[in-house]
């Protein structure tokens, strides 16, 4: 009952050896990178620059509003250009805990 | 032999099996089975010391790709949940799904491909399930940057089932996250993804912007469910009444959908008297874009892989061996993720196929059906077969998935399966007018609430009937 013809066995046979490779090279994939190879990256990749960034950038941080992104822009149109990250803290609507969320978010140029 | 495939497909998931249970090492098994091809190729003229040795082979073969899955990359996303709970990391990759919004909130796969600790970059892989509370106007395939802090998901949920964290696992994602800042990646509006995939998404949104346009909440979100396998908005009420009677399936797009759209799909292309060939070469194409439609759940991509079988078979003039094209199905499905095996819908989808096919034959047989000359007491009683078999093969999962008992299940399969066909066609009528000719799709449109409101209204008279459904928990 469970005898397989010949051509069921040959066509078992080449499925088998083409999924054994496929497996044999999934695995190497899976385990040949290092598990970290970091190298330095250009801030502008994953920070906004605060001194350029427009309404849509801060408003992509899910912390600030539409009236906190006004803010900012406001207060970088009247104080001029920030100088460092520390300022945002005088920014109306920003205060200790919300700063230490999103000031690795910014960055200065 | 005569169900080779099924017997394959039987001996591979039991390798899948054994592979899950026990911890064994990869190299070991891929050796075994690498010594098992190179005998059943040595031995391949004699017939039963090969048989036995390929069958050992698709055995081995099975616990290897079970073991494989576990394995995870050493660049995969899921490595840095050693971050903790309060540092976020930044993610750049592409969103792999198509993003749903349910009470304000958004979630959707991501497909990771770098990460930013600091200020060094290095290359990842893996999906996250993101979640987040706003809306956007994000879709499949977009590129983004995200920032948040990632975590394993939590094992809540029906643990018979095996929790939420192994129902995500099985999806192949193994972390969440709660973004804090989400942003476009600068300088390139190129999406990423699958271009079939994405016309498919595409054409998903405008079907369910027609179902909104012309019909009542309630009709729409059963019409998206039937017709595209969007459950999201059917009310709990009704969810709940369809899992007592027994009859939620017609709610998720299964092998009863794809039927219903195959045999449509070859009416209309008969009726434009299109060749044979042209017909078959047609509706495969066309059937695979209905699974990726409704998001290649299994009971669709089962129904579609058997579908194809019975087509092709139609086109070689063979005779189509369901158990075989059952098999082949699952073979396909575990190839792919053989984690699936351990998924509550491949067990039932399979299950409630193979139970229809092997009780509903005995029982005409028995009870002498065929003989009958009345053909519509004839149909009558083949439909009320088919139900039984289905509920005689999965009442003993579903019983200890969902602790639920439906002894109603196979009367209100006669009405709603009923029901549910002629809503399907409706359904896909008023699709057709809604692109083609919008001033024909408020009639079609009517004749959908209609049969909804009969549909509902059926399912509750039934499952208040005395001894419809006994819950155990």
């Amino acid at each position: 009952m469970f005898n397989l013809t010949r051509q069921e066995r040959q066509v078992i046979i080449f499925l088998s050896c083409a999924a054994l490779i496929g497996l044999g090279v999934n695995y190497l994939k899976k385990i040949s990178p290092p598990f970290k190879t970091f190298i330095r990256c250009d801030n502008h990749l994953y920070r906004i620059n605060l001194n350029q960034a427009t309404e849509t950038d801060l408003l992509s941080v899910q912390l600030i509003s539409l009236k906190l992104a006004r803010s900012i822009i406001a207060y970088r149109n009247s104080q001029g250009q920030f100088s460092s990250l520390e300022q945002l803290k005088e920014v109306k609507g920003i205060r200790g805990s919300r700063y230490e969320k999103i000031k690795e978010l910014f960055f200065i140029e | 032999m005569k169900h080779t495939l099924f017997i394959l497909a039987i001996i591979y998931s039991l390798g899948i099996l054994l592979g899950t249970l026990l911890k064994i090492g990869f190299i070991l098994i891929y050796i075994l089975a690498s010594v098992s091809l190179v005998f059943s190729y040595l031995w391949q003229r004699s017939s039963p010391v090969c048989s036995i040795s390929s069958y050992i082979l698709i055995f081995l073969l099975g616990i290897a790709a079970a073991v494989n899955a576990r394995i995870l990359p050493k660049c995969h996303i899921s490595q840095y949940l050693w971050q903790g709970k309060d540092s976020c990391i930044t993610v750049q990759g592409f969103i792999a799904s198509q993003p749903y919004v349910k009470y304000n909130q958004t979630s959707f796969v991501f497909k990771t491909q770098k990460i930013f600790l600091g200020h060094a970059v290095a290359k990842s892989c893996g999906n996250i399930l993101v979640k987040l509370k706003a809306q956007g106007d994000w879709l499949y395939g977009d590129r983004l940057i995200i920032t948040g802090c990632i975590y394993r998901p939590f094992r809540l949920g029906n643990l018979r089932r095996g929790g939420y964290r192994e129902y995500l696992a099985r999806q192949g994602t193994y972390s969440l996250m709660s973004p804090i800042a989400i942003r476009r990646f600068p300088g390139s509006d190129k999406k990423q993804g699958c271009i079939l995939k994405r016309f498919a998404l595409n054409l998903k949104l405008k079907i369910e912007g027609i179902f909104d346009q012309y019909l009542s909440p309630l009709a729409a979100s059963i019409l998206e469910a039937m017709i595209l396998g969007e459950r999201r908005d059917i009310p709990i009420l009704i969810n709940n009444a369809m899992i007592k009677s027994g009859t939620v399936h017609i709610l998720v797009v299964s092998g009863f959908n794809v039927g219903i759209v195959s045999s449509l799909i070859i009416l209309l292309l008969k009726l434009l008297r299109l060749s044979r060939r042209t017909i078959i070469f047609t509706t495969i194409p066309l059937l695979a874009l209905y699974c990726l439609i409704t998001g290649a759940s299994v009971p669709v991509v089962r129904a579609t892989v058997m579908a194809g079988v019975f087509i092709l078979a139609y086109l070689f003039k063979r005779e189509p061996d369901i158990y075989n094209s059952c098999g082949l199905a699952a073979l396909f499905i575990l190839a792919v993720n053989p984690q699936q095996l351990f998924d509550v819908g491949f067990q039932l989808s399979f299950l409630s196929v193979l139970s229809i096919v092997y009780f509903s034959d005995r029982l005409q047989s028995f009870w002498r059906i065929p003989a009958l000359k009345s053909k519509p007491l004839k149909f009558l009683i083949d439909s009320c077969f088919v139900s039984f078999s289905a509920w005689l093969g999965t009442m003993g999962p579903v019983a200890y998935y969902f602790q639920i008992f439906s002894p109603v299940t196979v009367l209100a399969n006669l009405f709603v399966a009923s029901l549910a066909v002629l809503i399907t066609f409706c359904g896909f009528a008023l699709v057709a007018a809604g692109l083609a000719c919008p001033f024909l799709a408020p009639l079609f449109a009517r004749s959908n609430e209609l049969l909804v409101t009969l549909l509902v209204k059926i399912n509750l008279f039934l499952v208040r009937l005395p001894a419809a459904y006994f819950c155990f928990s």
